[in-house]
């Protein structure tokens, strides 16, 4: 066993070691700890990848205890898993940074300790659902998941954050219910819950032809409980009171990782448990491509719509999660495409809320477009990370948005007729839709408005802020200079996955 | 459908109905105790059906007697077992952030109606 | 939504309730806030369009649930028998577990050995769901700074509790202490372990609190010292397991043997697991137990005690209601 095979497993203890100081820390304590864990989290993972490929021998699986296989719990590395365990601590690091300062003054009760805490349990979490190879283990973390997201958005305490997480849990202890009954289905069925030996019942169930009807309803039944989990269209109902009401760390976290968290999950489920063919039989591919295509279009309408800021962001967040989906129901050749929407809009979208909180500031403290008039002028800084998270969300060139697009609408060439005219329709529709209310907004944005007002914050308290908008912009800018090489690494990692 | 192996799976589809019943409960309430209840109605649903998966007919608990070992023949499947038990840790701390979600919302909107507390919520926010 | 409003309420009067619960009180206090709100809204009453779609919503909520438990049915009567001894689930597996469990694990709880021996990260995952909730529950209902001990701001005299409550929790709450510890330190011989124990010893706290009110319980166990000790039982947990995946995966020795199984002192790390278990949950429901009580059920500026009393009004918009 080579030394950097150990680091995956050493990152997602050492967040579970971290979550319990941070409970018991002050804060002031905590945030170090916790933006430290964090790094080291980064720096692991990078030399987990680094590792990978310079030894260049694919995947790799850590017994967690003493026994091998079907007995023991156990994880998996590949390339993907690697870059997705840069991306997410990365991303979270950069949401602390730069939402630390709403954090302690939008808040009744002051306990920044416990918010660390909670965020390292859903960084760790998030590890474990990337690294996992075991289905009942990916469940144990995705509660872990729903119950600390729960916690973020209601952090501010006040009564429409409340309100939004009551609803957010609702509907995902729903998702949760009806991906237990499927685990609990599948395990009935195979008599394994480890991913490989499940692939292999599986495959043994669908050549025998056996059981047919209850392998499609536990498809389905997992398929609907992790897109309840990722709000995706029909059950987005809560997105738009939950990113208005919360603070600003806490809807970059969420939208930029908690749903990511469950999409990588269906997308392991499907590559390492039923594999396309499967799925493709059960008919359950429509149904993804219904929903996400419904998603697309409905979000980008509601956002249109939306008078306030947060609010647009949290639509266009609905559609931008039906591209993702989009990507798996188009299949095996879709998955790249989905992956990489996954990354850029990970990027963007924590950018979007990052620096639109800024924006607020920027307006008076209300973030109704109409306010915002001139805004750019009092923070060019946050205004210029903004606008660049919203060309990506467009998919204008150098931004992640439009590879991610233009490797959607070449996978869907390969696809029979009409999914191929319903998928490029939809991507051209919506592409007009979000030029018409990203554009509208950068309009107000950039137009000379009211007189300037001198900023309340002083250039250090900002200088966080910037900084890590500024790590976000470059993202999203790199992954579309950096399309082919990432794209390669996607690639070959979604082949080992 | 066949009856027959459906009556054989009588626990199992007992374990489906209750679950059901708690979705059911879930969706048509809007007092939020009644689908804090709901949730657990499903969740106890979830575990009728994994124990029923773990039960061999004639076999006893999974109890070794360390003088004498029997084999694996006499005892029942553990793992269901071990499942339900996380279930059941998973579904206490669910139930506690839902009963203080609805502790707070109680304090401040005076009302368990989750369609009241949207609208108080959103005239709150404007 | 009037109706529906009168009917939730006559419901409500009609289930035999005790007058004097809390959540009694919040009940009525509920209902007669909705009331009064929707008499002073009357301006405001919902249009046709909102309430049929209120309809439409219900009978598409029970068609979903029907739809929902349909399927299933139908999938029910396509898995294997219940009972059966050749189910697909009597694996390798599960042979290994029931026939090696007791040689490599060492507990003679076989199910003891698989949760916190062969499938051991599952159950660390699930101790820290329960730390989760925690955590939000406590940023939830925890309104003191964050310095101190949450029960010195409590007010000084809690009111005389029933003598009977006081008798019985005199008599069960060592003796539930001592089982709590007894399922706990047990929990690799036979059935039992750091869960069931753990909550056995947190009903016995919940107990003693109810009866000798929250200032001899803080003194006994205080809401920090419940913080500081499910975060080194966790973190202990954490590293324990930390050094046996990390031998296992590098196949080391780990120095931790089973040891002779049937003896106490047996079954390696089990013991000590269990133990740190049962330390997390009764720590855990017995905050969550305090935690609700010190947030009250009274609503935020009524009375800063936080303990809720009998709402004067209640008992007479009790027969209104009925009357209406």
């Amino acid at each position: 066993m080579l030394w950097w095979q150990n680091l995956p497993f050493l990152s997602i203890l050492l967040c579970l070691l971290a979550s319990a100081g941070c409970s018991l820390l002050p804060g002031r304590i905590s945030r170090h700890l916790a933006r430290g864990v964090l790094l080291l989290c980064i720096l692991g993972s990078a030399s987990l990848t680094a590792g990978l490929l310079r030894s260049g021998s694919g995947a790799f699986v850590f017994w967690m205890g003493h026994f091998p296989a079907p007995w023991g719990n156990e994880i998996r590395a590949g390339v993907l898993e690697g870059v997705c365990a840069c991306l997410f601590p990365l991303i979270m690091l950069c949401a602390l940074t730069a939402g630390r300062g709403a954090l302690a003054e939008g808040t009744a009760s002051r306990r920044e300790n416990l918010y660390d805490a909670v965020c390292m349990l859903l960084m760790s979490a998030l590890l474990a659902q990337v690294y996992s190879n075991d289905l009942f283990t990916c469940y144990v973390f995705l509660e872990i998941m729903t119950l600390s997201a729960c916690a973020l958005i209601a952090f501010r305490n006040s009564g429409p954050s409340l309100a939004a997480a009551i609803r957010y849990m609702v509907l995902n202890l729903v998702g949760s219910g009806l991906f237990l009954l499927s685990l609990v289905l599948l395990y009935d069925l195979t008599g394994h819950l480890l991913m490989e030996n499940l692939h292999d019942s599986v495959r043994a169930l669908a050549a025998d032809g056996a059981h047919h009807r209850s392998l499609t309803i536990i498809i389905a039944l997992m398929t609907v409980g992790l897109c309840v989990k990722s709000a995706l269209f029909p059950f987005h109902s809560w997105v738009p009171d939950a990113y208005s009401a919360g603070v600003p760390s806490s809807n970059a976290i969420l939208s930029s990782l908690v749903s990511k968290g469950y999409i990588l999950l269906l997308l392991k489920v499907y590559v390492r448990v039923f594999g396309w063919d499967t799925v493709l039989a059960s008919r359950v591919d429509l149904l993804l491509l219904g929903f996400s295509l419904a998603a697309v279009i409905y979000g980008s309408l509601a956002a249109m719509r939306a008078a306030h800021l947060s609010r647009m962001t949290a639509w266009s967040s609905v559609a931008q999660i039906g591209y993702i989906f989009l990507g798996l129901g188009l299949g095996t050749g879709g998955y790249a495409a989905a992956v990489f929407h996954l990354i850029s809009h990970a990027f963007a979208k924590s950018l979007l809320f990052l620096s639109g909180d800024r924006l607020r500031e920027a307006g008076g403290g209300s973030d109704r477009l109409a306010d915002l008039t001139g805004a750019a002028r009092r923070d060019p800084v946050s205004a210029v990370c903004w606008s660049a998270a919203a060309l990506s969300m467009v998919g204008l060139p150098f931004t992640g948005g439009l590879v991610s697009k233009l490797l959607l609408g070449m996978e869907a060439l390969h696809h029979s007729l009409p999914v191929r005219i319903a998928v490029l329709a939809v991507l051209a529709l919506s592409t007009l839709l979000n030029v018409c209310y990203f554009l509208r907004t950068l309009l107000v944005l950039w137009s000379p408005g009211r007189e300037a007002s001198p900023l309340r914050e002083s250039g250090r308290r900002l200088f966080p802020v910037h900084a890590a908008c500024g790590v976000l912009a470059l993202g999203v800018l790199g992954t579309f200079l950096g399309a082919s090489p990432l794209l390669e690494l996607l690639t070959r990692g979604l082949a080992q996955f | 459908m066949n009856l027959s192996m459906l009556w054989e799976n009588r626990p199992q589809a007992a374990a489906v109905i209750l679950f059901g019943i708690g979705l059911a409960t879930l969706l048509l309430n809007q007092n939020l105790i009644r689908k804090i209840i709901g949730f657990s109605f499903m969740d106890s649903a979830v575990f009728l059906f994994l124990a029923s998966e773990g039960y061999i007919a004639g076999r006893a608990a999974p109890i070794q007697n360390p003088a004498s070992p029997l084999p694996a023949s006499a005892f029942v499947n553990p793992i269901p077992a071990g499942l339900v038990l996380t279930g059941i840790v998973v579904s206490v701390s669910v139930t506690a952030l839902m009963l203080a979600l609805t502790v707070r919302l109680w304090q401040r909107y005076h009302t368990l109606n989750l369609d009241e507390i949207i609208r108080l919520a959103r005239r709150e926010e404007e | 939504m009037r109706n529906d409003l009168d009917q939730d309420l006559r419901a409500s009067l009609e289930e035999p309730v005790p007058s004097a619960s809390p959540l009694d009180q919040a009940h009525l206090l509920q209902h007669r806030s909705a009331v009064l709100r929707e008499e002073n809204d009357l301006s405001r009453m919902e249009p046709d369009a909102l309430r049929r779609l209120r309809i439409l919503y219900r009978v598409l909520s029970v068609l979903v649930a029907c739809g929902i438990v349909g399927t299933l049915l139908w999938g029910v009567a396509d898995l294997p028998a219940f009972g059966g001894g050749a189910n697909p689930t009597e694996n390798e597996v599960m042979d290994r577990y029931l026939s090696e469990g007791m040689r490599e694990g060492g507990a003679t709880n076989l199910v003891a050995n698989m949760i916190l021996d062969y499938r051991a990260f599952d159950t660390l995952g699930e101790s820290h769901v329960l730390f989760t909730a925690a955590c939000a529950v406590l940023l939830l209902l925890s309104r003191e700074p964050e310095r101190g001990d949450l029960s010195r701001s409590v007010p000084e005299a809690d009111a005389p509790a029933d003598p009977v409550l006081v008798f019985t929790a005199r008599v069960l709450c060592p003796a539930l202490l001592l089982f709590g510890l007894y399922v706990v330190l047990n929990g690799h011989l036979g059935p039992g372990g750091g869960f069931s124990g753990g909550t056995v010893m947190g009903a016995a706290l919940i107990l003693y609190r109810c009866a000798f009110g929250r200032r001899r319980a803080s003194a006994f166990l205080s809401l920090r010292g419940c913080r500081t000790l499910t975060g080194a039982a966790l973190a202990f947990y954490a590293l324990s397991k930390a050094w046996s995946f990390f031998t296992g995966a590098n196949h080391l020795p780990s120095g931790i043997g089973p040891g002779t199984p049937g003896a106490i002192l047996s079954a390696g790390l089990i013991l000590p697991l269990n133990i740190a278990v049962g330390c997390v949950v009764c720590c855990t429901m017995y905050g969550f137990f305090a935690l609700f009580e010190e947030s009250g059920i009274l609503p935020e500026g009524d009375g800063s005690s936080g303990r809720s009393r009998p709402e004067p009004g209640s008992s007479r918009f009790r027969k209104g209601g009925a009357e209406a």
